[in-house]
């Protein structure tokens, strides 16, 4: 479990309008050519239930997204210390 | 005002403009299923070291090499006083493997408010942080791989990649602190693949994983042997720079990888030949 700051969506579809609004803001991608194709990805939540999807916070989202909030995401376990 | 030692460290190459041709480390060591680098790995690479998108306008450009070391000039020249993103790192083994970050968020950083980072003894050095990775299409073969990686360890706990996978526990190679403010080295998920590999944090490492067979393991770091193990976990995996889940915040400045099973003795060759250039032990 993890305690993530960013923005929380429902639908997958919501995401993607998310991040395509922070690609406009910042002009991404500036040249068709360019490797940078999004100024931020969204992750799945799939471990939670029910399951969502969340944007992680970066300052520079703030005047596209807003006021980002704090929520749990479920990660994988890791190898624990020996 | 930044020097990277340009006809000064001549380990493993010699700068352009003498007589003796330029002798990289792929020249010595050919075979590499992929490798990146700040510096110039073999005399007939002839395509650029990274490609850079800089702060102010998001603009991308090709960073080349100047005498066989990162041309650092036209890498500040084109970031002004911003900051610089590592979009490509590009792939000097000649297979093409290109490692990438299409999201601007994610990607490593090379140049900080006009300031190359230089972690790592002075020499360019790509900042590695938590969510900051770059992905390739390459599929290696964890049963059969060597690994050599000029890294810089961060200084918290709980860390891990350096060559890593995707979004989960399973299928990569990572070095973890954990509490004893160690690094282990593991492959695959699950506790029992993990063994101390003998890094410190906030210290440099040449440091290297040997995968010889599905039972025999070895952790070199500055040409020492830290530890070995008869423990694997088979399985072949993606290899991206940084693991995506749980990434290393720290430096890297070169990582090849061989998909061979190295013995001791051809490892610390590699990296003796590694540590004229960059002078870390």
């Amino acid at each position: 479990m993890a305690f993530i700051n960013g923005y929380q969506y429902n639908t997958e579809q919501e995401a993607i309008n998310a991040r395509e609004a922070c690609d406009a803001y910042y002009g991404i991608p500036v040249s068709p050519d360019d490797v940078t194709q999004n100024w931020v990805d969204y992750q799945f939540a799939k471990l939670n239930t029910p399951q969502f999807w969340y944007i992680v916070f970066d300052e520079s989202l703030t005047p596209v997204l807003g006021t980002p909030s704090e929520f749990e995401v479920v990660t994988p376990p890791f190898p624990p210390t020996e | 005002m930044f020097g990277v030692g340009v006809g000064i460290r001549v380990g493993g190459f010699t700068p352009s403009g003498g007589a003796t041709p330029y002798v990289g480390l792929l020249d010595t060591y050919p075979g590499a299923s992929a490798a990146y680098s700040v510096r110039l790995l073999k005399s007939t690479y002839t395509g650029s070291a990274i490609r850079v998108r800089r702060s102010s306008d998001n603009a991308e450009q090709d960073i080349g090499f100047s005498g066989g070391n990162l041309d650092t000039t036209s890498l500040t020249s084109f970031c002004g006083a911003g900051n610089g993103f590592v979009t490509t790192w590009y792939d000097q083994s000649g297979n093409g493997v290109n490692a990438t970050q299409s999201t601007a968020a994610n990607q490593p950083q090379i140049v900080s408010a006009g300031a190359i980072y230089t972690d790592i003894n002075g020499f360019p050095s790509i900042r590695m942080a938590g969510e900051l990775w770059m992905g390739t299409s390459a599929i290696l073969n964890n049963a059969l791989l060597s690994t050599y990686k000029v890294m810089r360890t961060g200084g918290s706990l709980n860390q891990s990649g350096i060559i890593g996978a995707g979004n989960s526990a399973a299928d990569y190679i990572y070095f973890n602190t954990f509490a004893d403010n160690s690094y282990y080295y593991g492959s695959g998920s699950g506790g029992e693949n993990q063994i101390n590999a003998g890094l410190s944090i906030n210290s440099n490492f040449i440091a290297s994983t040997l995968n010889r067979s599905s039972t025999d393991r070895q952790v070199v770091t500055n040409a020492l042997s830290i530890a070995t193990s008869n423990v694997n976990k088979q399985t072949n995996f993606t290899m991206r720079i940084n693991a995506q889940y749980r990434g290393l915040w720290g430096f890297a400045n070169e990582i090849i990888a061989y998909p061979i099973g190295d013995s001791l003795a051809t490892c610390q060759a590699k990296q003796n030949l590694i540590n004229t250039y960059y002078g870390i032990y």
